[in-house]
């Protein structure tokens, strides 16, 4: 059996011709595969197993069959008995039969007598149901008076909505139509009671709401309701704006919460009642689109309050910025952030336009404006005191550089502390622990960036322009002045302006390198730059027509055909000598910074001066043996001086001159010596004349070399002058050398 | 004549004065005379400058009486200068002025005695009893026979026709113990029927009224320093140009006395010398000391300044045009040629005459 079950599993269907339990078993076939497939001890197998199989099922079917018989043989039996009892239970059937006919008969007669009192019965109950209504109707009015005496508003309603689909139904009869009217009286009394306290102002928005709700339920019209609610609202917050607008004398953070508490929680009340009102359910007696209107007023209703609202803050910020705790403000400011973004959060559906943010914004750009003003209000102060403290030592004969060197660091170091601090301050806009971050916004990084921009570049550009405008000539300023402005515009350039300009960049994050709006450091440095370039230049021009203004004078007033032989050196040489060296010396100690350098000038040995000197009187004598060679035609040929001028590049008088003190103090003297030349070319020169200018000028020489670099500059100019004179000298003989030098030594 | 370069002229003496011949229409010509200290040596040159034959011919004329400090043509007479010399007397100098006046014939000139042309008349001016420098000469505008003259601290009007002077004003202070700096030249002004002269004092510009005598209207501290010299717009009257030892030339009106109403810095040293173009006055020439000449531009404030509204995209814009740097000495005068106004001569201190040209970019833009 297992092998054809295996068989069977093989060939998988059942209704095929290899199983033998099928009828469609065809042994033929069945045969033919045993053959083919299998090999000869499997075929003896199965052939085995078959010849098994069917001895078993033959001796099966004979014990079934040996079985079935004898039960065959009982039932035969059973049949023949069951005939007999049939037959007396007919009769038993008859007799039930008969009794059933008679019960019927009498239920049927027990019916008819009862239907008559349970119809009546049924009525009754009825008349009681109906009396009891109309117990409750006819007591109605009354009822309604008491809940409304006890306020009790909503019982009241309660009620009277519950009667109205009596009276919808009944209405007709005159008993009701009295009762009816009577309620309707009660009701309009109450619907305008409500109506009142509806309108009357100092209600929390609670009541309100609840008041809303109960006259909704008297069948007032939602659009007339949904209107007069808000314009009922808007009253009421009205009410608390002006009441507001009363607390200047509170601070920020009191001022911010009593709007929380007061007018926002009402607001959110209101938006969050009518919500639910008006918007999310809906009416059958309004048009369809009375929700979307609903919602569309709402917002507009809500944008309105908030407006107003935050109208009423920012004045109030604006009047407040710069004079408080700006700290404070922005805690204030803060909580009212928090308290808008937890609103948008309830009102969904709802988009509130205006931000607080914007408002942090302005109050930041304010507060910018105020620091601007102050930073400009204290650069000119603090001008004005270096001026004060530059007359009031002016008096002191000597200024000396340490003084100016002070006013310098002085005034750079609070420009500096200044700008500085007003940066801290404004960064209190950024803090990591406000609710807002106003860099996210577009236009606050715009306000972040004006930090940068109107505040600090701005400023930058304020110093370089008052700066500059003291290095206008038809303003006569101090001459030290301008060195000090010059030297600090100077110093910014080197090192203020990337201090500074980096810091606001740490401190705002922001990218200044990338950026093509933001101004970049080096457009400043070199605004910087210029100006102290055009103060020193103003200041060497400032100096060089005060030695100018003393030579010219000099030359001017002398009566040069009838003078003396020279004996000295004209006073006015030596001041002029010790007017430089005065200049020199204030002048050094502000751009002297190689120590060697200054050394050689203050500290220069008897040795080394005399080896110069040496030098310098060799050249001299070259100088002058130039002129004392040419014969009196030669001299008056103009051709010497422009031979002279070939060899030599021309010199620009009013020149720009570099940040050190040699360049600055050259230039002085340049504009001095060229003042001489011109002096002394309009004037007509006695033999004794032309040797004092002999004197003057060697003696010129031997004490301007030190301040310059290039003595060939110095040179030259004396040379000019000693030439011009020669030209203008009706006897043109010079002096012996060793004589104008023995004069010069003399002093 | 090289554009650039320009067409030289070299004396061989110092010199400081240099005129245009007012007088004549036709051809280019300048008066130039030396400055030098030798007696007899100082010459007028008449430099007549031909622009198709791009050189220059000179007439040379002897200056006996001393160097030359300055000359002015006379615009009413072709033939007729005014030089300002100084005469040496012993120990002393003093400055006087003479009126010459040369002939055209050229049988004078066959004079063989000397190697320049001498003048036909020489009418030297009465000014000593006035005092000893004058400063300069200048012709009335429009009447031929007025002449003003500027002595020491006083302007004197000299009267050709009936003879003799009547001094026009003389600066004095309150005290007059103190030493008065002298007046430092002047020019007619063209305002108000030439009734004016404009003097230049240190610092500030006076104009006095040759009528009754009075103060007309000053501009105190024109300059920070010396004012040098003074123009004046022939063909916008109240305004006046003036340069100084600041390095600024400044245009006045003189109506505003206080603010100049164009000012320029661009020359290095003392400006010596300004002068509006007669035809485009938007041209100003200056020279200084630093031994340059500029050309600059003041549209804005000229009489062809353009009308509100107009476009001013063709106007030349304000500014600095052109500096001409040939000279290698001071330059003390400069002059625009009154007959062509493209030209102008300068002068400078090593006795260099450099006839230039405004170059033809600017003179287009002008023009067209």
């Amino acid at each position: 059996m297992q092998f054809r079950q295996r068989i069977m599993d093989h060939i998988e269907t059942k209704h095929s011709p290899y199983d033998m339990d099928t009828t469609a078993f065809d042994s033929e076939v069945y045969l033919e595969k045993l053959l083919k497939d299998y090999s000869l001890k499997q075929i003896m197998d199965t052939e085995a197993a078959v010849v098994k199989d069917t001895q078993t099922l033959h001796s099966d079917m004979q014990t079934l069959v040996y079985e079935n018989y004898n039960k065959f043989i009982s039932a035969t039996d059973t049949i023949r008995k069951m005939k007999n009892d049939f037959k007396q239970m007919e009769s038993d059937m008859n007799l039930l039969k008969e009794k059933m006919g008679t019960i019927t008969n009498f239920s049927e007669q027990i019916t008819g007598t009862l239907q008559g009192t349970r119809s009546q019965l049924c009525k009754l109950s009825e008349k009681h149901s109906l009396l009891k209504r109309l117990q409750f109707l006819s007591s109605l009015p009354a009822k309604l008076k008491e809940h409304i005496e006890e306020q009790n508003y909503v019982q009241c309603v309660q009620d009277y909505v519950h009667a109205k689909k009596v009276f919808e139904q009944y209405g007709q009869q005159p008993s009701f139509d009295g009762i009816r009217k009577d309620c309707d009286i009660i009701m309009a009394d109450l619907k305008q009671k409500l109506r009142a306290e509806f309108h009357m102002s100092g209600k929390t928005a609670e009541t309100l709401t609840k008041m809303g709700d109960l006259l909704l339920q008297l069948d007032e019209k939602p659009s007339d309701m949904a209107a007069e609610m808000l314009v009922c609202a808007s009253k009421r917050l009205h009410e608390q704006i002006v009441m507001l607008q009363d607390q200047t004398e509170r601070d920020m953070i009191e001022f911010v919460d009593l709007g929380i508490d007061g007018f926002l929680r009402d607001l959110t009340l209101v938006v969050t009642a009518y919500y639910d009102m008006f918007v999310a359910k809906h009416y059958d007696g309004e048009r369809d689109d009375f929700q979307e209107v609903a919602l569309k007023e709402l917002n507009s209703f809500l944008n309105e309050n908030i407006d107003k609202y935050m109208t009423l803050v920012q004045d109030r910020v604006e009047s407040d910025i710069g004079l408080g705790d700006t700290h404070i403000m922005l805690r204030a400011l803060d909580r009212l952030h928090r308290r808008l973004l937890a609103m948008r959060n309830i009102c969904c559906g709802l988009e509130i336009q205006r931000n607080t943010v914007d408002i942090i914004i302005s109050a930041a750009h304010q507060l910018m404006q105020t620091h601007s003003k102050a930073l400009k209000d204290h650069f000119a102060d603090s001008l004005s005191s270096v001026r004060l403290s530059l007359v009031s030592t002016k008096s002191d004969a000597v200024v000396s550089g340490v003084h100016l060197n002070d006013l310098i660091t002085n005034l750079y170091v609070t420009l500096m502390e200044k700008v500085r601090g007003v940066l801290q301050d404004l960064l209190i806009f950024l803090q990591t622990d406000w609710s807002f971050n106003i860099k996210c916004d577009y236009k606050g990084a715009l306000c972040v960036e004006g930090i940068r921009e109107t505040l600090l570049i701005g400023f930058l550009h304020h110093i370089s322009k008052v700066m500059n405008s003291f290095g206008d000539l038809s303003t006569s300023s101090l001459p030290n002045l301008l060195l000090v402005l010059s030297k600090t515009c100077l110093e910014m350039e080197q090192n203020g302006i990337h201090v500074l300009i980096s810091l606001v960049d740490d401190l705002y994050e922001i990218d200044s390198e990338n950026s093509t709006t933001l101004t970049h450091e080096t457009e400043i440095c070199a605004e910087m730059r210029e100006t102290a370039q055009n103060l020193l230049d103003t200041y060497v021009r400032l100096q060089g027509s005060n030695i100018s203004q003393m030579l010219r004078k000099s030359v001017e007033t002398r009566d040069w055909l009838n003078c003396l032989e020279p004996r000295t050196v004209r006073a006015v040489m030596k001041r002029v000598v010790e007017e430089m060296s005065s200049i020199e010396t204030v002048v050094a100690s502000l751009y002297e910074q190689q120590p060697h350098q200054n050394e050689r000038t203050t500290a220069s040995s008897d040795s080394s001066r005399k080896t110069h000197f040496s030098n310098l009187t060799g050249s001299k004598q070259q100088f002058r043996s130039n002129w004392s060679n040419y014969t009196p035609s030669q001299l008056e040929s103009s051709y010497v001086s422009n031979i002279h001028r070939l060899f030599s590049e021309r010199v620009d008088i009013f020149t720009s001159v570099d940040f050190s003190k040699v360049s600055i103090v050259t230039g002085i003297i340049k504009i001095g010596l060229k003042t001489l030349l011109e002096c002394v070319r309009v004037r007509t020169f006695s033999k004794f004349g032309l040797q004092q200018i002999q004197v003057d000028t060697h003696y010129l020489q031997m004490n301007l070399w030190r301040f310059v670099k290039d003595e060939n500059l110095i040179n030259y100019l004396l040379d000019e002058i000693l030439g011009s004179a020669v030209h203008r000298c009706l006897e043109s003989t010079l002096m012996e050398p060793n004589a104008v030098e023995i004069i010069c030594e003399r002093g | 004549m090289d554009e650039s370069n320009g067409q030289i002229y070299g004396l061989e003496l110092q010199a400081r004065s240099l005129a245009s011949q007012l007088g004549e229409t036709q051809e280019i010509r300048f008066f130039i005379a030396t400055n030098s200290l030798k007696p007899s040596t100082n010459q007028v040159h008449l430099v007549e400058y031909s622009e198709e034959q791009s050189n220059v011919k000179a007439n040379i004329f002897e200056h006996p009486m001393g160097e030359v400090w300055k000359i002015t043509a006379n615009p009413h007479d072709i033939y007729e200068i005014s030089t300002c010399y100084n005469e040496q007397n012993g120990n002393s100098i003093r400055t006087r002025a003479s009126l010459l006046k040369y002939s055209d014939d050229i049988e004078d000139t066959g004079n063989l005695k000397s190697e320049y042309r001498s003048w036909h008349t020489i009418e030297t001016l009465n000014t000593l009893k006035y005092g000893d420098k004058v400063k300069c000469i200048e012709f009335h505008p429009a009447q031929k026979e007025k002449l003003a003259c500027v002595v020491d601290n006083k302007i004197i009007l000299f009267d050709r026709v009936n003879g003799g002077g009547s001094k026009i004003a003389e600066l004095t202070t309150g005290t007059s113990t103190k030493h008065i700096s002298p007046l430092n030249g002047g020019k007619w002004s063209h305002h108000h029927q030439c009734q004016q002269f404009v003097a230049l004092h240190d610092t500030s510009v006076k104009a006095y009224d040759i009528r009754d005598q009075h103060l007309a209207w000053s501009i105190e501290d024109a300059h920070g320093q010396f004012v040098r010299d003074i123009d004046c717009n022939p063909n916008k009257q109240c305004h006046f140009v003036t340069g100084g030892d600041d390095g600024f030339i400044k245009i006045w009106d003189c109506r505003m006395p206080k603010e100049p109403v164009f000012m320029r810095n661009d020359h290095s040293h003392w400006v010596w010398s300004v002068r509006f173009n007669t035809f485009h006055d938007q041209l100003v020439l200056s020279s200084s000391s630093d031994c340059k000449v500029l050309l600059t531009c003041a549209s804005s404030v000229s009489s062809e300044a353009p009308e509100l509204g107009e476009c001013p995209g063709r106007v030349l814009s304000d500014g600095l045009l052109q500096t001409f740097e040939q000279h290698e000495d001071s330059v003390y005068c400069v002059e625009w040629s009154n007959v062509d106004p493209w030209i102008f001569a300068s002068l400078s201190y090593d006795g260099r005459l450099l006839i230039s040209k405004v170059p033809k970019q600017y003179k287009y833009q002008i023009i067209l």
